[in-house]
């Protein structure tokens, strides 16, 4: 039987690393029916590989749960929030008559309790508003990367300086850590509203500040907020793929903890290919052509050869079999 | 010995339709010693060169005894060379064992020591679709690298959470603790 390569292809890098995928395909492989390809070409039936590519969340959730499969998802890690999906050419801020629901603030939900975003380059920048994750309420035993960890013990100090008398609410805007409001201490930011109409910052708190390089270099801070995520998308399945290849960004730092804590409970012995920063590279078209050449992603020797030939092309951000 | 310049040049010169880690000049000769890692980085310089992407995948074909001569290569290198070789570097030893790691990264103490005190940006060349959630100092990318390496559980969200005097902080006890002080 042919080994099934599944490609979940994710919002805006379908545009990009997902065309130059499609470009290896159609001159390497036979294109058959319903985005998907045959190798070796000329092989018909007797094809050793199939390779699907997809577009949509449920199809990715399937593909998790496709027995043997390799799965590999090239898109936006969304900070964390999660893989997101949309047709092609999906502009940073939907128009609302086109796209009713956002892309940008769907997500497959398989992350820690919360992730930190960024209030201008994500937020603003997507016209999303995901529900948000109150630090100084978070228990004691959330499911948090380590910097919300450590972002909720500084917000805790503060708000308990706070109830003891020893520090008041209206001055809170300098102090660090602090989950202060954005209509207390930017009052601009928290009336913002987006081409789509939305006001993504109305009400939102904030805890700290961090340079990013979205932004013009007269206001190169972002602010950091903390919103929900969870995984409950992840719960659903029982991930009974081989391989799953989170071509994304900083995946590990994302989906890590939460991809491992889910295969312990599945049972399941997936294994992950996760990025430990950005990657620039054409990675769900490179670990194509290593199948293609013979390299068994879920062998230990071939994962060894597959993580190799992964970071062996510049802007790799550092591939690890987990 | 250094690899004859001329030989080097040839492999390097490659095109991208040809395997260039099946040439049996790699096979045979470069990846022979893995000393012949250092001659390659200078051509990691020339970022976005046919030169410096096979230069990069040949590189990645050496095992764990080449972090040593690459990583005192990299103390000498510019900025583009340093990037790419700390990525290099992660895939000469991630895939190896964790003794196997801090052997080599005790090799490549004194280089590392140099690119843990490198705070120049890291040359941003993202296009501008990509989210960029973390884009440091090429000492913290060298610290990333050597941290994450040394151990694969490492949760860096932290690290990288913090503003740069925070990092600078843990880079320091870092190389207190590991890398050549450090790792043995």
């Amino acid at each position: 039987m042919a080994q099934k390569i599944i490609v979940a292809a994710g919002l805006e890098i379908r545009d990009h690393q997902g065309q130059e995928m499609l470009r290896f395909l159609n001159a390497n492989a036979d294109a058959g029916q319903n985005s998907t390809w045959t190798y070796p070409k000329g092989a018909g039936a007797n094809a050793k590989y199939v390779v699907e590519v997809v577009y949509t969340m449920a199809e990715f959730a399937k593909a998790l749960d496709t027995p043997d499969a390799y799965v590999v998802y090239e898109g936006h890690s969304r900070l964390g929030q999660g893989p997101a999906f949309g047709p092609a050419n999906t502009p940073h801020v939907p128009d609302k008559q086109a796209f009713p629901v956002n892309p940008w603030g769907v997500h497959f939900r398989m992350g820690y309790d919360a992730t930190d975003t960024e209030a201008l380059c994500d937020l603003v920048e997507h016209s999303v508003a995901p529900a948000e994750y109150d630090l100084t309420a978070a228990p004691a035993d959330a499911f948090l990367p380590e910097a919300l960890k450590t972002a909720t013990d500084k917000a805790k100090r503060v708000e308990a300086k706070i109830k003891r008398g020893r520090m008041r609410r209206s001055h809170l805007c300098p102090v660090r850590g602090a989950w202060r409001t954005f209509k207390a201490c930017e009052p601009a930011l928290d009336a913002t509203t987006t081409a789509r109409g939305d006001a993504p910052l109305k009400d939102r708190h904030f805890y700290g500040l961090q340079t990013k390089l979205c932004l013009p270099k007269s206001r190169p801070d972002d602010l950091l907020t903390a919103v929900q995520v969870g995984s409950a998308d992840l719960d659903a399945v029982a991930l009974k793929c081989k391989v799953l290849f989170m071509a994304s960004c900083s995946s590990r730092v994302h989906y890590l903890a939460p991809l491992t804590r889910r295969r312990k409970a599945a049972k399941s012995a997936c294994k992950f290919y996760l990025t430990s920063a950005v990657p620039l590279a054409y990675h769900a078209r490179n670990f194509i052509e290593q199948v293609f050449k013979g390299v068994d992603p879920a062998s230990r020797r071939g994962s060894k050869a597959m993580e190799k030939a992964l970071n062996g092309v510049p802007k790799s951000g550092r591939v690890h079999v987990y | 010995m250094a690899l004859d310049p001329l030989l080097l040049d040839q492999v390097l010169r490659t095109p991208e339709g040809r395997d260039v880690t099946t040439s049996p000049i790699v096979t045979a000769i470069i990846l022979g010693d893995p000393a012949n890692a250092a001659d390659l980085v200078p051509a990691l310089e020339r970022a976005g060169t046919l030169e410096a992407r096979n230069a990069r995948r040949v590189l990645c074909l050496f095992g764990p005894q080449a972090a040593g001569p690459l990583v005192a290569k990299l103390a000498g290198a510019g900025l583009d060379a340093r990037r790419e070789g700390l990525e290099v570097l992660w895939c000469l030893l991630a895939t190896e064992d964790q003794r196997t790691v801090r052997d080599a990264l005790v090799q490549a103490g004194p280089g590392l020591e140099v690119l843990l005190d490198d705070r120049r940006p890291v040359p941003n060349d993202l296009p501008a679709y990509m989210e960029s959630d973390f884009l440091g100092l090429v000492c913290d990318e060298a610290f990333l690298v050597a941290r994450e390496l040394l151990d694969p559980e490492y949760d860096s969200s932290l690290f990288r959470s913090l503003d740069k005097e925070g990092r600078d902080q843990e880079i320091a006890r870092f190389k207190r603790q590991a890398p050549g002080a450090a790792v043995a």
